[in-house]
């Protein structure tokens, strides 16, 4: 069957069909996997034992949850602008697939090694941002405005120390090719020598996904009732697996820059375990860590927020680049 | 230098606090997965009033004097008795309570006579009518006879 | 041409309903506010939703009767506002209270105050946004309301205190569980002053917010924790004594700015003297009758009457006007949250719309006890 595709569509065409598919299930049985887990995890930190009906453990209970969802009422307001107002939900996924496509999940399992790989990530996660400002403003609703301009804004002031940390593997690297990146790990991860900037990294990631404790957009938010209040059923249910999604993007991207890819430990590689589960292993315990660093903390204020973007964020990523700089100048 | 000393110290709280709540991971759970385990409760708890049987009679004492009724603040008992022979106690013939409007006081008990009144131990009393909460205390100890 | 535009949308302010229903404020209390972009510029607290006419049932109600009534108003401390009723009729009608009566009333009265302390504890964190400490803080209550359920049988809504004394005697085996559970909380502190009251998120959400400063405590009649955090070591417990405190050993904690975390320290460590009053009741339990005589129907003689005690907001009171009759013509309670609730008019002009329910929470208001 593989090889008529191939005949058909020619080999480029034929893997991309081929990767998107396996790449849309993947997101759908990820954000499954991610509701269960979260639901788990934040039970048993809790002393508690999360949803053990539907299934052994609950393992079933993301499934029914969906088909519930599914089967409620799409309530459209009359006074939303009702172009936008459909559409935003639908933006919100609009970025996950392109980053999917150049992570490398193992050495060949990668859909399309482009050579500006993470430029293409990071270009395709500022469609979260325009998804949440198009659902804030779409419905006519002032809170719901204000907290879709308080995700802008906390998107925006986060994603400048993120690049600016991401940019000290490219210089190491020096390529934007993910698999060039994986390749260059191959000796010590990046993580071991500029720890500070994965821990950046991920706090900046946090941030970008809307994740406690930045999560002023999506709690319910003292007074302003978040973006989403408007939408109902599946909509709403939109807005999480897409910030799902992230989490696993953004997990994904952490492991491929920081955390060696698809490679294994540095003392375990006698172990005969494929890269497609040392990746996907690397990328379940950051998603770990990032919801256990939600359920522990409490909310940051907003003012409070920013300001530890701008104060303390940038200046410390630009103090590390500049350090790292030279070093790696010194280095080669 | 200020500066870098908070931001040192704070994250190193921060970490602190990530390990005091991976530490109850691993911990067993508090809750108790009701309706598949049960739960005990003490021996003073307080659910409905019943009647109390005693061993000589092998039933109950109410003789209908009504304390009860008087001495609840909600009004939800209704007693009515007889008298079968010319010196001898009432004894009651119907006893109602409507246990949803009752606040648990523990004056009926306390006030009661013949201290034929107790504390019973039900506690699954979720009911889908109004007139399901009325317990019939006199059925109620004929049935467990 | 152009329309001009309606008036306010010209003026900066709005006006914001924080509104009955809300996740954040402690039962149905209604905030009013006046708001410039993001601060304050006026706060109205309008109460009453909540209102079932306690004090009206207490006039149809002879004084037995209204024991259950007392544990409603702030079903968080039903045992200190079942002690303060009974204690106050008990002065009208000199009814004597054995010893230990009077110890397994202050033993109570310490669980009841942690217990309300812990609830306080998760439900502001719950506010602002850590979830977890909420499930640890009730998993210490689980332990206490176990201990009070085998002596009272019921886990909130005590009606446990008589005229003379109390309803059943306590065993052995509730000092032995009480002890354990000393023994618990005090090692569970470490944790909660390690996953909250040191992390920095928290620290920068509390400290300097919502100053409740000396004069305007005093001005608005605050009492309890929103005073002590203010500066003022004043406990009804110390103050105007009652039952066996002057014999038990216990500081008063103060705080000395009022700021928000100022009250939550200031609360931590009572829940630290409550332990160390319970340590020394249970030591000192005397034997003896736990109820004196009292009469069936109490009855007290014509006159006015006050009593005061501590509960977990601050200073409780009971006003009784009798007749002679077994019915109170008139029965007042002075709650604490009420004046409490009213300094948040002076307190909040000025803050961020963020901090209103770090403020809110930090005073502790119960509102059915507000509202009665």
């Amino acid at each position: 069957m593989w090889q008529t595709a191939v005949d058909i569509l020619g080999p480029d065409v034929a893997r991309i069909v081929a990767g998107g598919i396996g790449l849309v299930t993947l997101v759908q049985i990820n954000t499954l996997f991610l509701v269960w887990l979260e639901r788990k995890v934040s039970a048993h930190i809790q002393l508690r034992l999360g949803p053990m009906e539907v299934g052994p453990h609950g393992i079933l209970q993301s499934i029914v949850d969906g088909i519930k969802l599914i089967g409620k009422e799409l309530i459209t307001p009359r006074h939303v602008d009702r172009k936008l107002y459909v559409l935003a939900p639908i933006m919100v996924f609009t970025g996950v697939l392109p980053s999917l496509i150049v992570i490398p999940f193992s050495e060949q399992l990668q859909v399309r090694d482009l050579n500006v790989g993470v430029l293409l990530i990071f270009a395709f996660s500022a469609f979260n941002v325009l998804a949440i400002l198009m659902g804030g403003w779409s419905a006519n609703n002032k809170y719901s405005l204000l907290g879709a301009i308080r995700s802008v804004a906390q998107s925006v002031a986060y994603e400048i120390p993120l690049l600016l940390v991401v940019l000290n593997v490219l210089l190491w690297t020096n390529s934007m090719q993910m698999s060039t990146i994986v390749e260059a790990q191959s000796t010590i991860w990046n993580v071991f020598w500029m720890p500070v900037a994965a821990i950046i990294y991920l706090i900046c990631a946090t941030a970008e996904t809307n994740r406690a404790p930045f999560d002023i957009p999506e709690a319910e938010s003292e007074l302003v009732a978040g973006f989403h209040t408007e939408y109902s059923g599946m909509r709403f249910a939109m807005f999480f697996l897409a910030e799902y999604s992230n989490m696993f993007i953004v997990a994904a991207v952490a492991a491929t820059l920081f955390f060696g890819g698809w490679k294994s430990p540095p003392l375990l590689g006698f172990l005969p375990v494929p890269g497609v589960v040392w990746f996907f292993l690397k990328v379940y315990v950051l998603i770990f860590v990032i919801i256990w660093v939600r359920w522990t903390f409490p909310r940051l204020r907003f003012d409070q927020l920013m300001n530890f973007s701008w104060k303390v964020m940038i200046p410390v990523s630009l103090i590390h680049l500049v350090v790292y700089a030279g070093i790696i100048k010194i280095i080669h | 230098m200020g500066m870098i000393r908070d931001v040192l110290v704070g994250s190193w709280s921060l970490i602190t606090g990530m390990a005091v709540t991976i530490r109850r991971y691993g911990r067993r759970n508090v809750t108790t997965q009701y309706p598949r385990q049960r739960l005990e409760m003490s021996l003073s708890y307080r659910g409905h009033i019943e009647f109390k049987r005693f061993e000589d009679t092998g039933s109950h004492d109410c003789v209908a004097c009504g304390t009860c009724v008087r001495f609840c603040p909600t009004n939800v008992i209704k007693v009515q008795g007889e008298k079968t022979q010319a010196h001898s106690k009432k004894r009651a013939t119907l006893y109602f309570i409507d246990f949803s409007h009752c606040s648990l006081c523990g004056l009926c008990v306390a006030n009661c006579p013949t201290k034929t009144l107790t504390f019973s131990q039900e506690y699954e009393l979720a009911h889908e009518c109004r007139w399901e909460g009325v317990v019939d205390l006199i059925r109620r100890i004929e049935a467990t006879a | 041409m152009t329309t001009p535009l309606p008036e306010s949308a010209i003026e900066q302010t709005y006006y914001l309903n924080m509104g009955p229903q809300h996740p954040s404020t402690h039962g149905v209390l209604r905030l009013f506010l006046k708001l410039d972009g993001e601060y304050i510029l006026e706060a109205d607290p309008i109460v009453g939703y909540s209102h079932r006419g306690h004090e009206k049932m207490a006039e149809s109600h002879f004084y037995e009767q209204f024991l259950p009534n007392t544990s409603r108003m702030d079903y968080l401390s039903g045992l200190i506002y079942n002690h303060g009723f009974v204690a106050a009729v008990e002065k009208m009608a000199g009814i004597e209270v054995p010893p230990r009566a009077e110890y397994i009333r202050v033993i109570c009265a310490e669980l009841n105050r942690i217990c309300s302390h812990l609830l306080w504890f998760g439900t502001y964190l719950l506010d602002l946004g850590g979830i977890t400490p909420f499930l640890y803080a009730f998993d210490d209550r689980e332990h206490i309301m176990d201990a009070l359920d085998r002596i009272t049988g019921s886990r909130l809504t005590y009606n446990y205190c008589r005229f003379g004394g109390v309803a059943k005697d306590v065993d052995a085996e509730f000092a032995r569980v009480t002890r354990v559970f000393i023994q618990r909380l005090r090692s569970r502190f470490d944790d909660y002053h390690t996953l909250v009251t040191k992390n920095v998120i928290f620290i920068n959400r509390t400290r300097g917010v919502g100053v409740i400063d000396r004069n305007a405590a005093l001005r608005f009649g605050c009492t309890g924790p929103v005073l002590r955090a203010a500066g003022v070591p004043y406990d009804i417990r110390r103050a105007e004594p009652y039952s066996v405190y002057p014999l038990l050993e216990f500081d008063i904690p103060t705080g000395t700015t009022g700021d928000v975390m100022d009250r939550y320290m200031v609360r931590m460590q009572e829940m630290e003297q409550s332990l160390r009053i319970l340590e020394q009741a249970l030591d000192n339990l005397p034997e003896g009758s736990f109820k004196g005589r009292a009469p069936r129907k109490v009855r007290p003689p014509k006159g006015d009457y006050y009593f005061a005690v501590e509960s977990a907001r601050g200073a409780l009171g009971y006003y009784i006007v009798s007749d002679g009759t077994s019915y109170p013509y008139r029965l007042k309670m002075r709650v604490p949250s009420f004046g409490n609730l009213q300094v948040l008019t002076e307190v909040l002009p000025g803050t961020l719309v963020a901090d209103t329910v770090a403020i809110l929470g930090s005073v502790d208001i119960v509102v059915p006890e507000v509202d009665r």
